[in-house]
Protein backbone atom coordinates (compact mmCIF):
# COMPACT_ATOMS: atom_id res chain seq x y z
CA UNK A 1 0.00 0.00 0.00
CA UNK A 2 1.23 3.84 -0.68
CA UNK A 3 -0.07 6.73 1.03
CA UNK A 4 -1.40 9.47 -1.09
CA UNK A 5 -0.43 12.33 1.24
CA UNK A 6 -0.71 16.37 1.20
CA UNK A 7 2.20 17.75 -0.48
CA UNK A 8 3.99 20.17 2.03
CA UNK A 9 5.66 23.59 1.64
CA UNK A 10 3.05 24.54 -1.53
CA UNK A 11 1.66 27.30 0.28
CA UNK A 12 1.50 29.74 3.57
CA UNK A 13 1.57 27.86 6.61
CA UNK A 14 -1.71 30.18 7.55
CA UNK A 15 -3.34 29.33 4.67
CA UNK A 16 -6.36 26.98 4.96
CA UNK A 17 -6.25 24.29 1.88
CA UNK A 18 -9.29 21.77 1.76
CA UNK A 19 -9.80 18.58 -0.56
CA UNK A 20 -11.92 20.15 -3.17
CA UNK A 21 -12.34 16.73 -5.66
CA UNK A 22 -11.14 13.25 -6.21
CA UNK A 23 -10.82 13.20 -9.83
CA UNK A 24 -11.83 9.31 -9.01
CA UNK A 25 -13.73 6.93 -7.25
CA UNK A 26 -13.04 4.85 -4.54
CA UNK A 27 -11.83 1.64 -5.66
CA UNK A 28 -11.36 3.07 -8.97
CA UNK A 29 -7.67 1.86 -10.99
CA UNK A 30 -5.17 4.51 -11.06
CA UNK A 31 -2.05 4.78 -13.23
CA UNK A 32 0.81 6.28 -10.93
CA UNK A 33 1.70 9.98 -11.67
CA UNK A 34 -2.11 10.82 -13.02
CA UNK A 35 -4.13 13.27 -10.81
CA UNK A 36 -6.25 12.32 -8.51
CA UNK A 37 -7.58 14.74 -6.66
CA UNK A 38 -7.11 18.54 -6.30
CA UNK A 39 -6.84 20.59 -3.52
CA UNK A 40 -7.84 24.72 -2.95
CA UNK A 41 -6.21 27.37 -1.14
CA UNK A 42 -8.61 30.07 -1.36
CA UNK A 43 -9.07 30.56 -5.60
CA UNK A 44 -5.70 28.84 -6.39
CA UNK A 45 -5.96 24.63 -7.21
CA UNK A 46 -3.12 22.50 -6.55
CA UNK A 47 -2.68 18.66 -7.90
CA UNK A 48 -2.28 16.01 -5.98
CA UNK A 49 -0.67 12.53 -8.38
CA UNK A 50 -0.86 8.82 -7.65
CA UNK A 51 2.07 7.55 -6.35
CA UNK A 52 1.80 4.56 -7.44
CA UNK A 53 -0.41 2.22 -10.10
CA UNK A 54 -3.17 0.30 -8.24
CA UNK A 55 -6.68 0.91 -7.05
CA UNK A 56 -7.58 4.18 -5.41
CA UNK A 57 -8.85 4.06 -1.50
CA UNK A 58 -10.02 7.48 -0.21
CA UNK A 59 -9.60 8.16 3.15
CA UNK A 60 -10.82 11.97 3.23
CA UNK A 61 -13.95 13.46 1.92
CA UNK A 62 -14.17 15.99 -0.70
CA UNK A 63 -14.17 19.50 1.34
CA UNK A 64 -12.57 18.59 4.17
CA UNK A 65 -9.78 20.68 5.40
CA UNK A 66 -6.38 19.13 4.83
CA UNK A 67 -2.70 19.98 6.13
CA UNK A 68 0.38 19.55 4.58
CA UNK A 69 1.68 15.97 5.38
CA UNK A 70 -1.65 14.80 6.04
CA UNK A 71 -2.38 11.08 4.55
CA UNK A 72 -5.68 11.68 2.45
CA UNK A 73 -6.02 7.85 0.61
CA UNK A 74 -3.76 5.21 -0.41
CA UNK A 75 -2.87 3.04 -3.29
CA UNK A 76 -3.27 -0.50 -3.16
CA UNK B 1 -26.49 44.51 -28.19
CA UNK B 2 -22.76 46.14 -27.68
CA UNK B 3 -22.51 49.79 -29.31
CA UNK B 4 -19.75 50.46 -31.29
CA UNK B 5 -18.08 52.24 -28.22
CA UNK B 6 -18.58 49.45 -25.93
CA UNK B 7 -16.66 46.62 -28.47
CA UNK B 8 -13.57 49.46 -29.32
CA UNK B 9 -13.33 49.56 -25.51
CA UNK B 10 -12.35 45.56 -25.28
CA UNK B 11 -10.54 46.48 -28.27
CA UNK B 12 -8.50 49.48 -26.24
CA UNK B 13 -7.84 47.81 -23.11
CA UNK B 14 -6.44 44.49 -24.93
CA UNK B 15 -4.33 46.53 -27.05
CA UNK B 16 -3.29 48.12 -23.33
CA UNK B 17 -2.68 44.68 -21.81
CA UNK B 18 -0.66 43.41 -24.99
CA UNK B 19 -0.37 44.98 -28.29
CA UNK B 20 1.18 41.59 -30.02
CA UNK B 21 -1.45 39.79 -28.51
CA UNK B 22 -4.90 39.31 -30.85
CA UNK B 23 -8.11 38.78 -29.02
CA UNK B 24 -9.50 35.50 -29.60
CA UNK B 25 -12.91 34.43 -30.20
CA UNK B 26 -13.65 31.37 -28.57
CA UNK B 27 -16.93 29.19 -28.12
CA UNK B 28 -17.74 26.93 -24.93
CA UNK B 29 -15.62 24.08 -23.40
CA UNK B 30 -12.49 24.17 -25.48
CA UNK B 31 -11.80 28.06 -25.11
CA UNK B 32 -11.42 26.99 -20.83
CA UNK B 33 -9.56 23.70 -22.06
CA UNK B 34 -7.49 26.08 -23.96
CA UNK B 35 -5.89 27.00 -20.68
CA UNK B 36 -5.27 23.91 -19.79
CA UNK B 37 -3.45 22.90 -22.60
CA UNK B 38 -1.54 26.72 -22.60
CA UNK B 39 -0.14 25.70 -19.18
CA UNK B 40 1.21 22.15 -19.86
CA UNK B 41 2.81 23.93 -22.67
CA UNK B 42 4.50 26.06 -20.82
CA UNK B 43 5.31 23.61 -18.28
CA UNK B 44 7.37 21.93 -20.90
CA UNK B 45 9.85 24.85 -21.40
CA UNK B 46 12.37 26.51 -19.69
CA UNK B 47 12.23 28.50 -16.65
CA UNK B 48 11.10 32.14 -16.76
CA UNK B 49 9.19 31.32 -20.42
CA UNK B 50 5.42 32.74 -20.09
CA UNK B 51 2.60 32.78 -22.49
CA UNK B 52 -0.75 34.96 -22.68
CA UNK B 53 -4.08 34.49 -24.01
CA UNK B 54 -6.52 37.26 -24.43
CA UNK B 55 -10.00 35.83 -24.86
CA UNK B 56 -13.83 36.04 -25.27
CA UNK B 57 -16.08 34.01 -24.88
CA UNK B 58 -19.73 33.09 -25.90
CA UNK B 59 -22.15 32.97 -23.28
CA UNK B 60 -22.05 30.42 -20.77
CA UNK B 61 -21.16 29.72 -17.22
CA UNK B 62 -17.66 27.98 -16.06
CA UNK B 63 -17.62 26.59 -12.75
CA UNK B 64 -15.31 24.51 -11.16
CA UNK B 65 -14.61 20.89 -10.71
CA UNK B 66 -16.02 20.45 -6.95
CA UNK B 67 -19.03 22.32 -7.99
CA UNK B 68 -19.47 19.96 -10.84
CA UNK B 69 -19.31 16.99 -8.54
CA UNK B 70 -22.12 17.44 -6.65
CA UNK B 71 -25.29 15.88 -7.62
CA UNK B 72 -27.57 18.50 -8.68
CA UNK B 73 -25.28 19.66 -11.28
CA UNK B 74 -26.11 17.68 -14.20
CA UNK B 75 -29.90 18.64 -13.87
CA UNK B 76 -28.98 22.82 -12.45
CA UNK B 77 -25.99 22.68 -15.92
CA UNK B 78 -29.38 21.34 -17.74
CA UNK B 79 -31.37 23.96 -16.86
CA UNK B 80 -28.84 26.39 -17.46
CA UNK B 81 -28.20 25.38 -20.93
CA UNK B 82 -31.87 25.54 -21.75
CA UNK B 83 -31.97 29.55 -20.61
CA UNK B 84 -28.63 29.53 -22.89
CA UNK B 85 -26.08 29.98 -20.60
CA UNK B 86 -24.45 26.35 -21.25
CA UNK B 87 -22.30 25.11 -17.76
CA UNK B 88 -18.60 24.38 -18.34
CA UNK B 89 -15.82 23.26 -15.75
CA UNK B 90 -12.52 24.62 -15.20
CA UNK B 91 -9.39 23.56 -13.80
CA UNK B 92 -8.65 26.50 -11.14
CA UNK B 93 -10.25 27.49 -8.39
CA UNK B 94 -13.01 29.59 -7.06
CA UNK B 95 -16.90 29.64 -7.84
CA UNK B 96 -18.85 29.74 -10.90
CA UNK B 97 -18.75 32.90 -13.03
CA UNK B 98 -19.93 34.19 -16.28
CA UNK B 99 -18.36 34.04 -19.87
CA UNK B 100 -20.13 36.00 -22.62
CA UNK B 101 -19.09 39.30 -25.15
CA UNK B 102 -18.00 41.96 -23.16
CA UNK B 103 -16.09 40.15 -20.61
CA UNK B 104 -12.29 39.81 -21.73
CA UNK B 105 -10.42 36.96 -20.60
CA UNK B 106 -6.83 36.91 -20.07
CA UNK B 107 -4.66 33.89 -18.62
CA UNK B 108 -0.89 34.32 -18.59
CA UNK B 109 1.27 30.72 -17.61
CA UNK B 110 4.56 31.12 -16.20
CA UNK B 111 7.27 28.08 -15.89
CA UNK B 112 8.39 28.76 -12.81
CA UNK B 113 11.43 26.23 -12.38
CA UNK B 114 12.06 24.27 -9.89
CA UNK B 115 10.91 25.66 -6.27
CA UNK B 116 7.45 25.87 -5.63
CA UNK B 117 4.84 29.07 -6.43
CA UNK B 118 3.08 30.36 -3.42
CA UNK B 119 -0.62 30.85 -4.09
CA UNK B 120 -0.14 34.60 -3.67
CA UNK B 121 2.72 34.66 -5.79
CA UNK B 122 0.96 32.92 -8.75
CA UNK B 123 -1.42 36.15 -8.88
CA UNK B 124 1.58 38.16 -8.66
CA UNK B 125 2.60 38.50 -12.65
CA UNK B 126 -0.90 38.89 -14.00
CA UNK B 127 -1.66 41.78 -11.61
CA UNK B 128 0.91 43.62 -12.70
CA UNK B 129 0.63 43.13 -16.22
CA UNK B 130 -3.73 44.05 -15.57
CA UNK B 131 -2.67 47.13 -13.55
CA UNK B 132 -0.02 48.41 -16.51
CA UNK B 133 -2.79 47.92 -19.23
CA UNK B 134 -5.58 49.83 -17.09
CA UNK B 135 -2.68 52.68 -16.19
CA UNK B 136 -2.36 53.43 -20.34
CA UNK B 137 -6.13 53.75 -20.36
CA UNK B 138 -5.78 56.46 -16.84
CA UNK B 139 -7.72 53.78 -14.87
CA UNK B 140 -6.29 53.11 -11.60
CA UNK B 141 -7.82 49.83 -10.38
CA UNK B 142 -7.03 48.50 -7.05
CA UNK B 143 -6.56 44.83 -5.37
CA UNK B 144 -9.10 43.30 -2.76
CA UNK B 145 -11.67 41.68 -1.65
CA UNK B 146 -15.39 42.94 -2.43
CA UNK B 147 -18.38 41.20 -0.11
CA UNK B 148 -21.43 40.79 -2.27
CA UNK B 149 -19.60 39.84 -5.45
CA UNK B 150 -19.56 36.43 -6.88
CA UNK B 151 -16.46 34.27 -6.91
CA UNK B 152 -14.68 36.74 -4.84
CA UNK B 153 -11.53 36.57 -3.51
CA UNK B 154 -8.31 38.44 -2.64
CA UNK B 155 -7.10 39.75 -6.05
CA UNK B 156 -10.21 41.22 -7.64
CA UNK B 157 -9.57 43.87 -9.46
CA UNK B 158 -12.07 46.85 -7.97
CA UNK B 159 -12.86 50.66 -9.05
CA UNK B 160 -15.21 52.39 -6.73
CA UNK B 161 -15.40 49.27 -4.37
CA UNK B 162 -17.22 47.41 -6.76
CA UNK B 163 -15.69 44.70 -8.85
CA UNK B 164 -14.63 44.57 -12.14
CA UNK B 165 -12.46 41.64 -12.43
CA UNK B 166 -11.58 38.54 -11.21
CA UNK B 167 -9.11 36.08 -10.66
CA UNK B 168 -8.17 32.47 -9.90
CA UNK B 169 -5.07 29.90 -10.79
CA UNK B 170 -3.75 26.71 -10.78
CA UNK B 171 0.00 25.68 -9.58
CA UNK B 172 0.97 22.03 -11.06
CA UNK B 173 4.02 20.21 -11.10
CA UNK B 174 5.64 18.71 -14.35
CA UNK B 175 9.02 17.83 -15.88
CA UNK B 176 10.38 18.64 -12.52
CA UNK B 177 9.21 22.03 -12.85
CA UNK B 178 6.21 24.16 -11.05
CA UNK B 179 3.86 26.00 -13.73
CA UNK B 180 1.43 28.16 -12.35
CA UNK B 181 -1.61 29.96 -14.71
CA UNK B 182 -3.63 32.74 -13.67
CA UNK B 183 -7.13 33.99 -15.26
CA UNK B 184 -8.60 36.80 -15.00
CA UNK B 185 -12.09 38.19 -16.44
CA UNK B 186 -12.58 41.57 -16.72
CA UNK B 187 -16.19 42.70 -17.04
CA UNK B 188 -16.18 45.52 -19.69
CA UNK B 189 -19.74 46.07 -20.75
CA UNK B 190 -22.74 44.77 -20.08
CA UNK B 191 -25.40 43.95 -17.49
CA UNK B 192 -23.78 42.90 -14.19
CA UNK B 193 -27.20 42.55 -12.72
CA UNK B 194 -28.41 39.75 -15.67
CA UNK B 195 -24.82 37.93 -14.95
CA UNK B 196 -25.90 37.37 -11.39
CA UNK B 197 -28.83 36.08 -12.08
CA UNK B 198 -27.73 33.99 -14.30
CA UNK B 199 -25.48 32.69 -11.70
CA UNK B 200 -27.80 32.58 -8.74
CA UNK B 201 -30.19 30.65 -10.75
CA UNK B 202 -27.72 28.13 -11.58
CA UNK B 203 -26.28 27.73 -7.87
CA UNK B 204 -29.84 27.54 -6.19
CA UNK B 205 -30.46 24.53 -7.90
CA UNK B 206 -27.24 23.00 -6.42
CA UNK B 207 -28.28 23.92 -3.42
CA UNK B 208 -25.23 26.48 -3.23
CA UNK B 209 -26.70 29.43 -0.56
CA UNK B 210 -24.18 32.22 -1.90
CA UNK B 211 -25.66 35.71 -1.64
CA UNK B 212 -24.91 38.27 -4.22
CA UNK B 213 -25.14 41.71 -4.42
CA UNK B 214 -25.50 43.91 -7.61
CA UNK B 215 -23.54 46.56 -5.99
CA UNK B 216 -20.53 44.66 -5.68
CA UNK B 217 -20.11 44.20 -9.24
CA UNK B 218 -19.40 46.96 -12.21
CA UNK B 219 -18.61 47.08 -15.68
CA UNK B 220 -15.63 49.01 -16.58
CA UNK B 221 -17.79 50.99 -19.14
CA UNK B 222 -19.85 51.93 -16.29
CA UNK B 223 -17.10 53.31 -14.33
CA UNK B 224 -15.39 55.27 -16.98
CA UNK B 225 -18.69 57.19 -17.43
CA UNK B 226 -18.45 57.54 -13.99
CA UNK B 227 -14.97 58.96 -14.19
CA UNK B 228 -14.94 60.64 -17.59
CA UNK B 229 -11.34 61.43 -18.84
Amino acid sequence: MTEILVPQGQWEPDQEAALATWLYDDGEAVQAGVTVAEIMVEKTSFEISAPASGTLCIAVAEDEIVVPGQVVGSIK
Amino acid sequence: MASPGERDLVRRLAQAISPETAVEQCAGQQAVDDDDDLIDQVAALPSGSSRLRIWENQNCLVTTRPVARRKAFPEAADFSARSGWPVHVRSSGGSTVIHRPGILNISLAVAAGAKPVPPNASYEALITLLQAGFRKLHIEPFVGSITGAYCDGNYNLCLNNRKIAGTASRIIRRHDQTAYICHASITVYGSTGSDISHIRNFEQRLGLPHAYTTSSHATLADMLDLNPG
